[in-house]
């Protein structure tokens, strides 16, 4: 048992009438890490999620949480795990002790239990001394890290969050993942859904989907390291939409994305050169032309434009 | 279990207790509509405008008036004298009611003939002209028997002396106020009206907020949520009725005349169906506005028509009365009308008691069902 993986998903299918939602899915959680779940909205990662938590039953396929199975046992998957979305799902009209109070007793909590969990909760978000201020009160940034701790307080091995980041502020996000790395160094199994790239380097591995498949897994680095398939070229010029439509079928180019206020192209081995570019942008004013590294958004554009064909 | 529902209960408590508004609106809504109800409807037809026409004054005519506008049925607000005025006041609705003696009607009642008097009523709405039509009929009827008293000799026929005479004795509502009839009833459409609005807000709410996302993947089961749930807001709809019964009583002047502790009872299991049917609208509904919007149009306007409120259900036409044995607050209707008025007891109204039950049960039984699919 103790080398299983946290989470465990066995070819994973969900569909909707027609619409398939999950095809096919397959990957492992391990113990102790952060796990980063990528991919556009609308590409299968909540239902993923939901059918994870025991309240989805999946078409065919299998997952185990901790050696738990999801559709056998739903309800004993859920005193596995912690979950948190974006919705935060505090009560607004309740103070921050009557929310901690409430999924305490939720988790069946024992009386000396609840009072040390409390106060670990109380900690973690920051809260001594506001302790009775209602929760609809407090700042996004606060009431995140309150919600969190709800959702960790029965202790669970496992974390699912689903895109628990959205709509919060940069230095709070930033906290908020400094956070989940601390919660992972006590021991707490991560699985965390987003579409922010950066956040996605901050996380030990990661799996990609789109369109309810999975299109690449592996390490931030190793993602960067083996999709890229070519050469990343960045250009700074005016007028960048006109100019990602000239090299779009240009030969050699293998894709052009907007990216921030420049573009990225995608070049083969062998193919245009960074004067040729340049040449080919005549009248754009190219400001700055040169090779970077590729970034986990260009891998992850690349991978999901592949999709499309 | 016991814990966890230990700890929805006290946060419902504690939500509950935190929006004082909604506690108030809920406790305040009731009084407030009986009030109104209880003042605006009624059927008892009353001051109503009546024009006597009489072109040659006389003692029959006196005694026309006087008996009509004696009572308070009738307010006399004109008299004049061309019958060809009649037309136009009613028209113009100046008046409801005209009495139009002919001329030289005495010489017709000395000559012993029936003197004949025409009364013309608005029609336009029934229930007044009923009501008017009857009214007229009895004060006439009691105007010729003092008539008669005076001119035995001279009109022996006007009342046939060995004629049969009816004497009606109406039995629980004595004077025929159609106020005691219609307080119970309202009690019953206010009581349901409130405890399923106020119920349908309990999940949605939940679901709008984003809470129920968190609830669903916790260990909370649905039955737990639902009692829960239907616990607090069971207790704020029992205050209701008692503020119901409280208000019908001081102000209406409805006594209860049967056991109040049988009637509290069958309001408990009146008051389950209910909160049953606000959990299982709240479970269905998207938005907050959407359960309200269902609720009264689940509650409102069958409960008013098909009940037996204001339309007796025997009248109704034979294919409408099946639907009314869907509308819930039929069977509370009767039994509430025979506890407050008649005084009766179990003995006589089971039947509606079980089919009390029986909406308790469905009711809640769907609520549960719904709430096992939207958590599981």
């Amino acid at each position: 048992m103790s080398h299983s993986p946290a989470i465990k998903v066995d070819r994973l299918n969900k569909r909707f009438g027609d619409f398939v939602a999950v095809d096919d899915v397959s990957f492992e959680v391990p113990r102790g890490r952060i796990v980063g779940f990528l991919g556009p909205n609308g590409a299968g990662k909540s239902t993923t999620i939901r059918m994870l938590c025991g309240i989805l039953p999946p078409t065919s396929g299998s997952a185990t949480v901790r050696g738990v199975d999801v559709v056998k046992n739903p309800e004993g998957v859920k005193q596995q795990l912690g979950y948190m979305s974006q919705k935060f799902s505090l009560y607004e009209d309740l103070t921050v002790v009557q929310n901690i109070n409430f999924y305490a007793g939720v988790y069946r909590l024992e009386r000396e239990m609840l009072v040390a969990r409390r106060e670990w909760v109380i900690e973690l978000a920051g809260l001594s001394g506001k302790e009775h201020m209602l929760a609809g009160n407090l700042s996004v940034g606060v009431r995140q890290r309150l919600a969190l701790g709800c959702a960790l307080i029965h202790q669970p091995p496992i974390l699912l969050l689903d895109e628990p980041t959205s709509g919060v502020d940069p230095t709070s996000r930033r906290s908020f993942w400094d956070l989940i790395h601390s919660v992972a160094q006590e021991g707490h199994t991560v699985l965390v859904t987003t579409h922010y790239m950066d956040e996605a380097e901050y996380c030990d591995s990661l799996v990609l989907i789109n369109r309810g498949r999975i299109v690449a897994e592996g390490t931030p680095e190793e993602l960067k390291g083996s999709s890229a398939r070519g050469k990343i070229v960045e250009i700074r010029c005016r007028r960048s939409w006109e100019a990602a439509d000239l090299l779009e079928n240009r030969p050699g180019v293998k894709d052009v994305a907007l990216f921030g206020a420049g573009l990225h192209v995608v070049v083969d081995n062998g193919g245009p050169g960074e004067e040729e570019i340049r040449r080919m942008l005549e009248g754009f004013d190219v400001t700055r032309i040169a090779s970077v590294k590729a970034s986990l958004e260009d891998v992850f554009v690349a991978l999901t434009r592949g999709e499309d064909g | 279990m016991a814990h966890r529902l230990w700890a929805v209960l006290r946060k419902e408590f504690l939500q509950i207790f935190r929006d004082r508004r909604t506690v108030v609106i809920s406790l305040l809504i009731p009084v407030v509509l009986l009030l109104l109800f209880g003042f605006a409807v009624t059927f008892d037809v009353d001051h109503l405008k009546l024009a006597v026409v009489e072109p040659v004054k006389s003692p029959l005519g006196r005694q026309v008036r006087a008996s009509l506008d004696a009572t308070d049925t009738f307010d006399l607000v004109a008299e004049p004298q061309d019958p060809r005025e009649v037309a136009w006041l009613l028209d113009s609705a100046e008046v409801d009611v005209a009495v139009v003696l002919p001329t030289r009607v005495m010489g017709r009642v000395a000559i012993g003939r029936q003197p004949k008097i025409q009364a013309l009523v608005n029609g336009s709405d029934s229930t007044i002209a009923t009501r008017a039509e009857a009214y007229l009929t009895a004060a006439m009827a009691s105007t010729m028997l003092r008539l008669s008293q005076d001119f035995t000799v001279a009109a022996p026929q006007i009342l046939p002396a060995g004629g049969v005479v009816l004497e009606p004795r109406v039995l629980y509502n004595p004077s025929l106020e159609s106020r005691n009839f219609f307080v119970p009833g309202l009690m019953v459409i206010i009581i349901m009206l409130v405890a399923v609005l106020v119920t349908s807000m309990a999940v949605v709410r939940e679901r709008e907020r984003g809470t129920l996302e968190q609830l669903v993947v916790s260990p909370v089961r649905p039955v737990e949520l639902m009692v829960g749930k239907m616990i607090p807001y069971g207790l704020i709809t029992f205050i209701d009725v008692l503020l119901v019964l409280t208000v019908g009583y001081l102000v209406f002047g409805v006594e209860i005349k049967g056991s109040l502790g049988l009637l509290l009872g069958i309001s408990v299991l009146f008051l389950m169906g209910c909160l049953g049917l606000g959990l299982f609208i709240s479970s269905v509904s998207t938005t907050q506005q959407n359960a309200f919007m269902v609720s009264i149009i689940a509650t409102l306007l069958p409960t008013f028509i098909l009940s037996g409120f204001i339309f007796p259900i025997e009248s109704m036409p034979a294919p409408i009365q099946p639907f009314t044995y869907l509308v819930p607050a039929r069977y509370f209707l009767i039994v509430v009308r025979s506890i407050i008025l008649k005084g009766v007891g179990v003995e006589i109204f089971w039947e509606q008691v079980v089919f009390m039950v029986v909406f308790a049960l469905v009711a809640v039984g769907l609520a549960a069902s719904r709430f096992k699919k939207r958590l599981e």
